[in-house]
């Protein structure tokens, strides 16, 4: 009579055994002894990793700890943002600053505005005044302007970029 | 439960904590060794799984896809700390020969220690990947094809190291005890 494999006897307690492989290895059991010992030997065994061991435990505050966490890297990512903006911002009107205390676009703009605009249609048309206007402004404000919309719009792309991977530093930010 | 995560519901984080650390806690005892680490693992694991939770696709259980995180973070912070030892990744079909023969060691067990801990110590003692699927099959109750997914092995593969932890734990615990003991 042959006896139920290591693999048949884990098989069957494990429910894995189906339809006819079931009932011959269940007969088998109950007239062997030797596979009778083996299954409640695995059986025991299957019993016991079944038990949690006792240091197998968490500290209650778990949860709080890993959300005081997250919030604080949240309000941490804001404030990087935040600081890069101002360092770039910073960073720029030095840039300016020193690009207009050694250029003098003066010249510049007066060749612009002799230009003759193509009337091609309604935009080229009021080209000249939108010159015009810009040229009556100051230019260090007029590229200031500029450089401020340049940044709303990358800030921007930046903020829905990163709302879509965190979804949560949306209602921080 | 991720849709109210997802909408900026703090208590739903906190419920989906209490109601998944225990698998989490499962998984990072088990793979790692060092106590003063693993309540940090443990942190890790559900930083990550928030900051992450926006991609989950619903196309695996929730539970498969933490474990997976918690698999993954533990494999990472052992290789970082150089504890992943080469031998302690079954790369192959290669039986525990030999295991049984060197680990047994009467001083490894206390005098008064009882089966369940000795068990729990010869646990330890199997290479990573057997106690993982060990403590997944038996305490978590997950299936081969949900283990095969978070450890990246083949349902199979899972279910081979499975029949020889076991047998190799039976065997172990034999040669410590008579049968009627256990």
């Amino acid at each position: 009579m042959r006896h139920l494999t290591d693999e048949e006897l884990q098989d069957y307690l494990d429910g894995n055994l189906l339809g006819e492989q079931r009932t011959l290895a269940g007969r088998h059991l109950e007239s062997c002894p030797v596979c009778q010992n083996e299954a409640r030997l695995y059986q025991s065994l299957r019993s016991q990793l079944q038990v949690e061991p006792p240091g197998f435990q968490l500290s209650h505050k778990l949860s709080r700890a890993v959300l005081s966490k997250i919030q604080k890297e949240s309000l941490g990512a804001v404030h990087g943002r935040l600081w890069q903006l101002f360092l770039a911002l910073l960073g720029l009107v030095v840039c300016l600053n020193i690009t207009f205390y050694f250029f003098d676009f003066r010249p510049v703009v007066k060749e612009v505005q002799d230009i003759p605009a193509p009337k091609l249609d309604p935009f080229f048309e009021i080209l000249p005044q939108i010159k015009a206007f810009f040229a009556g402004l100051n230019m260090n404000l007029t590229l200031l302007a500029f450089a401020g919309l340049a940044l709303l719009v990358i800030s921007g792309i930046d903020h829905l970029i990163q709302s879509k991977r965190k979804p949560l530093s949306l209602m921080i930010w | 439960m991720i849709d109210d995560i997802l909408a900026g519901n703090t208590n739903g984080y906190q419920t989906f904590i209490e109601h998944y650390q225990r698998l989490v806690c499962h998984i990072v005892f088990r793979m790692v060794a060092n106590k003063s680490d693993r309540e940090d693992l443990c942190q890790e694991v559900f930083i990550k799984a928030y900051q992450n939770l926006a991609s989950f696709q619903f196309k695996s259980k929730v539970s498969t896809w933490l474990a997976t995180i918690a698999y993954n973070s533990c494999i990472n912070h052992l290789s970082k700390r150089k504890a992943l030892l080469f031998d302690d990744l079954v790369t192959d079909e290669k039986s525990l020969d030999g295991f049984t023969a060197d680990h047994i060691s009467p001083y490894d067990y206390t005098a008064d220690g009882d089966i369940f801990s000795r068990l729990q110590k010869e646990i330890e003692k199997l290479p990573i990947q057997y106690r993982t699927i060990l403590t997944l099959y038996h305490l978590d109750e997950m299936s081969y094809a949900e283990i095969g997914e978070i450890m990246r092995l083949p349902e199979g593969t899972v279910k081979s190291y499975l029949f020889r932890a076991r047998k190799c734990l039976k065997e172990l615990l034999l040669q410590e005890y008579h049968q009627e003991v256990l």
